[in-house]
């Protein structure tokens, strides 16, 4: 169990992490997740020990190791460009923490091969150059080297934003797989949110240095603490309060929308011509089209405002852009949160490439 | 891209810019001919049928001068090859990877020798550790046995020569440094290695390469050194350069001399395409897109971390204070120059009147600047021509030819063509059809052309290459002709580089002895050569008065110069630094206000 209690860190006069608490169990894969500048980064590199806090603690299995430094620490660490040793093999790569520990060779042999094979590197690209290697075996090769000194923790910092799109969901399969195998306590750090979706166990939303929400996917994605956290994760509608008003006047659901929140509904779940007694309806025009192929989204103009809809691609009409169409929605779910200033209630999604301190 | 179609000789002809293309292809036909291929051979045709090759090498085994210089050359370059890395090493990494105080102050200084080089230089080290320098003085109060002539022969030179070819680390070393991707060094670190092993392991392999290279750099520049020898060097260290002058100089042994020149020229040859080769191989590319920029490393031991600050600083001290000596004492009168010694009614503008009033002392700088405009204004519209084949035509093979064959003159030194030059072109020669160019300016000025192609090649062939390809389609689609394009859209576009490289090259010039001494009409006086001659001739007591007003004059162009080309980057890059730093701070008020 790693345990972060009441965490502050300062760069100057800029106070990035504020009192941050997490508790990730054994074998976990636990995610930080926001945009750039939000303390997720920070948050990573204080539990490797790159970072001193000025305040808080840091635990494993109960021993703290706030105060010890990076080197001692023994907290395996995948970098963002993965930071393999361009003069070395990946033999070389994955022996040297075992060499700083002075282990002798029959042992190191023996390690490197075992962590080699966890990670599926056969024999001989363990001899290759690392720069001979493609995106996904520089990525197990990394892994390899953090796995050598058999660390209780993994942590990952943005590993996969170094690749193209493809490669990208490829090597997340691989990594959720190898977690799984694995067994080991992972701490990833990501800003793309479908990232942390698929792979995580539990999420850790971070706002502007402190922690806006810890939960599973799930309880993120549809259970969203704050306006802040719903409108960073997935694509969402915010409905005008006439709409509001409107069902509120329908009662249909038994539910009061109270007026001075704001009211959000996700995409998938705003329908085109589904009915039923516990269903708003409203007559809408299909603005604009986006075609995915798997699934189509729709602008359509409701009254004065606009909805944006997902409709699964399988046979079923197409609308074209001017077409009359009845859309419905469950009162129920709709989320509502208490108002936040505009600009925190909707943080940018993407994230550029941080500048350590 | 050019279309590959098969020649057509009346298409060829067809045209207006192909039969400019024509007049271009001989001339640079002739040119190359004559003065970048046919001199070399005519030196080694010489050597092989006056007396025969062997016949030669054997004159040259049996002379002990010759023999004693081209081992002495050697030494010099092998104890270079350490002590310049060494110092370079040092330099970098206290201002670069180092957490050191006042670093950029340091570096100040570790670049000092971009705006000094060569006579300038030395006869700054022999004004503080000669016969008569402060540092001599200050060491015979305490050692009382020193020798007036202490700092002469091969410590001497190897310790000026190793200040002085600092630079390639300074640049090249500093570049590569900053190349490395910082979070390989973090994550040295988080698998537990301690500076020392993170310093050997990690950076320093990754640093090989450039080390290679330089090295390679270091030991040529040791085999030809010139000025320190020269001036330093003693009678028993004498290296091969200033040799070959000499012997070049003098009738009876002016084969010698060719055979030396020759015989340096090879082995700077054999070392410089062993580089290409190297550097063909490529350095450790960083695999990496999203690499970190390198952080500076605080020294832990407290012990280790003052020993660092006081190297870093007697470094500084040992780079700098040459130049303050000769700027301070360009201001005194000439007894306080003589005897290294300062009082404060020494302090005089004399040396400054002497120089600008007399015909015979400002001459040379007048001279030196006149033929550095010439010939570098000469090989730049020569360059840009070239370029424009070679980068147009990339894909035939006469461009490429035509680029192989200008890079002649960056694997030879400086002394073997200007040899070559003055061998060949002392009488009537064919080639220039029966005109004699030696003994005139038109010899020197070809001279410092031919010197200077390749350096201006590759720099001008790179902004060319900087331009985007759809630059000149764009044009072309628009309706604009291949001169017009060239005039109006590329030119534009690489004038700024052309104007820096304008700069460099004329800086270059200024205090050029190598070239000057053996090409120059007898008349004529460079300042280089009369620096040189002002430095080891005692005669005149004002001379080293004069000596360091040049070198104030020529420190403040150069100063000039390096500011102008790299310090105006610096200024815009601090420009996009400024704007960052105000949007962090922005960021940081939001911050403040959200939370209030």
């Amino acid at each position: 169990m790693l345990k972060v209690e009441k965490l502050n860190v300062h760069f100057g006069d800029f106070h990035a992490l504020k009192d941050v608490s997490l508790e990730i169990p054994d074998g976990e894969f636990f995610t930080l997740l926001g945009p750039s500048g939000c303390g997720k980064t920070t948050t990573l590199r204080a539990i490797t020990g790159f970072i001193k806090p000025s305040g808080g603690k840091i635990t494993i299995n109960g021993k703290d190791i706030t105060d010890i430094p990076v080197e001692k620490r023994n907290i395996g660490m995948v970098f963002q460009s993965y930071a393999l040793f361009p003069t070395m093999t990946v033999y070389q790569n994955i022996a040297f923490s075992l060499e700083v520990q002075k282990k002798n060779k029959v042992e190191i042999d023996d390690i490197v091969h075992e962590c080699a094979r966890k990670v599926d590197l056969t024999d001989v690209e363990l001899v290759k150059n690392v720069s001979e290697l493609s995106g996904g075996q520089q990525q197990r090769v990394a892994i390899a080297r953090a796995l050598a000194s058999n660390p209780p923790i993994l942590c990952l910092d943005e590993p996969l934003s170094n690749l193209d799109a493809k490669l990208r969901v490829q090597l997340r399969e691989e990594l959720k797989e190898l977690q799984k195998k694995l067994g080991i306590t992972m701490v990833y750090v990501t800003h793309d949110q479908e990232e942390a979706l698929t792979l995580s166990d539990h999420i850790c939303v971070f706002k502007k240095g402190v922690v806006d929400q810890i939960g599973t996917p799930n309880e993120i994605y549809n259970k969203s603490r704050t306006e802040y956290t719903n409108n960073f994760i997935g694509d969402v509608n915010k409905l005008s309060p006439e709409f509001v008003d409107a069902i509120n006047r329908s009662g249909i659901g038994g539910v009061e929308l109270d007026a001075q929140k704001h009211h959000y509904i996700r995409l998938e779940k705003v329908h085109i011509g589904k009915t039923g007694k516990e269903y708003f309806t409203a007559e809408a025009t299909v603005k604009s089209i986006e075609y995915y192929g798997m699934y189509i989204k729709y602008h359509l103009a409701v009254g004065g405002s606009v909805i944006k809809e997902i409709e699964k691609n399988d046979a079923m009409e197409v609308h074209g852009v001017g077409d009359k169409v009845t859309i419905s929605i469950r009162p129920r779910d709709i989320q509502s949160f208490v108002p936040e200033p505009e600009e925190e209630a909707r943080p940018a999604q993407k994230s550029g490439n941080k500048v350590h301190k | 891209m050019q279309s590959k179609e098969p020649f057509s000789i009346k298409r060829f002809f067809g045209k207006k810019s192909n039969i400019f293309l024509l007049v271009e292809g001989i001339f640079f036909a002739w040119f190359i001919f004559s003065f970048l291929i046919y001199p070399n051979l005519n030196l080694f045709a010489d050597v092989l049928f006056s007396g025969g090759l062997g016949d030669n090498i054997n004159k040259i085994l049996e002379s002990e001068r010759a023999m004693q210089a081209i081992k002495n050359s050697f030494i010099l370059a092998i104890s270079m090859c350490v002590t310049v890395n060494v110092v370079g090493t040092l330099a970098v990494f206290v201002t670069e990877y180092f957490d050191i105080k006042g670093a950029k102050l340091l570096r100040i200084g570790y670049m000092s020798t971009m705006i000094y080089g060569g006579m300038i230089l030395v006869s700054g080290f022999k004004f503080l550790y000669g016969e008569v320098g402060m540092f001599t003085k200050l060491l015979q109060a305490v050692f009382p046995d020193v020798a007036h002539n202490w700092f002469e022969g091969y410590g001497a030179v190897l310790f000026i020569m190793t200040f002085a070819c600092t630079t390639n680390h300074v640049i090249f070393l500093r570049n590569a440094l900053h190349q490395i991707d910082y979070q390989t060094i973090e994550a040295a670190r988080n698998m537990g290695a301690s500076t020392s092993r993170i310093l050997f392991r990690v950076v320093f392999p990754t640093l090989a390469p450039s080390y290679l290279s330089i090295t390679i750099l270091t030991f040529i520049k040791g085999l030809c050194a010139m000025a320190a020898p020269l001036i330093v060097g003693g009678t028993e260290f004498q290296t091969i350069n200033p040799i070959v002058i000499t012997f070049v100089k003098l009738d009876y042994t002016r084969t010698l001399g060719s055979v030396l020149s020759i015989f340096l020229g090879s082995i700077s040859f054999a070392l410089l395409m062993g580089l290409n080769y190297i550097e063909r191989r490529g350095h450790y590319m960083s695999i990496s897109k999203v690499k970190t920029r390198i952080v500076k490393q605080k020294i832990k031991s407290p012990v280790l971390n003052v020993l660092m600050h006081v190297l870093a600083y007697f470094l500084f001290l040992i780079y700098v204070s040459p130049v303050c000596m000769i700027v301070l004492f360009s201001f005194t009168n000439t007894r306080a120059i003589n005897t290294g010694t300062l009082s404060l009614d020494a302090f005089t503008l004399d040396n400054y009147k002497m120089v600008f009033s007399n015909p015979d002392n400002y001459g040379p700088m007048l001279t030196s600047a006149f033929l550095g405009v010439v010939s570098v204004t000469l090989v730049i519209v020569l360059i840009l021509l070239a370029c424009r084949i070679i980068t147009k035509y990339k894909q035939y093979r006469v461009a490429r030819s035509l680029e192989f064959f200008l890079l002649i003159p960056w694997l030879l030194p400086a002394i073997l063509i200007s040899v070559g030059l003055l061998q060949t072109y002392n009488g009537s020669q064919w080639t220039v059809f029966g005109a004699t160019l030696g003994g005139t300016i038109f010899l020197l000025i070809l001279g410092y052309v031919v010197n200077k192609i390749p350096y201006t090649l590759r720099m001008t062939k790179a902004a060319f290459y900087s331009i985007d390809d759809s630059l000149e389609d764009a044009a072309k689609n628009l309706g604009a002709g291949g001169f017009y394009t060239f005039t109006h859209v590329l030119l534009p576009i690489i004038i700024p580089t052309i104007l820096a490289l304008w700069a460099l090259e004329f800086n270059g010039t200024l205090g050029e002895y190598d070239i000057s001494v053996l090409l120059a009409p007898t008349t004529m006086k460079t300042l280089g050569v009369t620096i040189k001659t002002l430095t080891t001739d005692n005669y005149d007591p004002n001379s080293t008065a004069v000596s360091f007003v040049y070198a104030v004059i020529m420190m403040i162009i150069a100063g000039l110069v390096v500011y102008f080309v790299y310090g105006r980057k610096g200024a815009s890059n601090n420009v996009r630094k400024t704007k960052h730093m105000i949007k962090h701070i922005e960021k940081m008020k939001r911050l403040k206000a959200a939370k209030g």
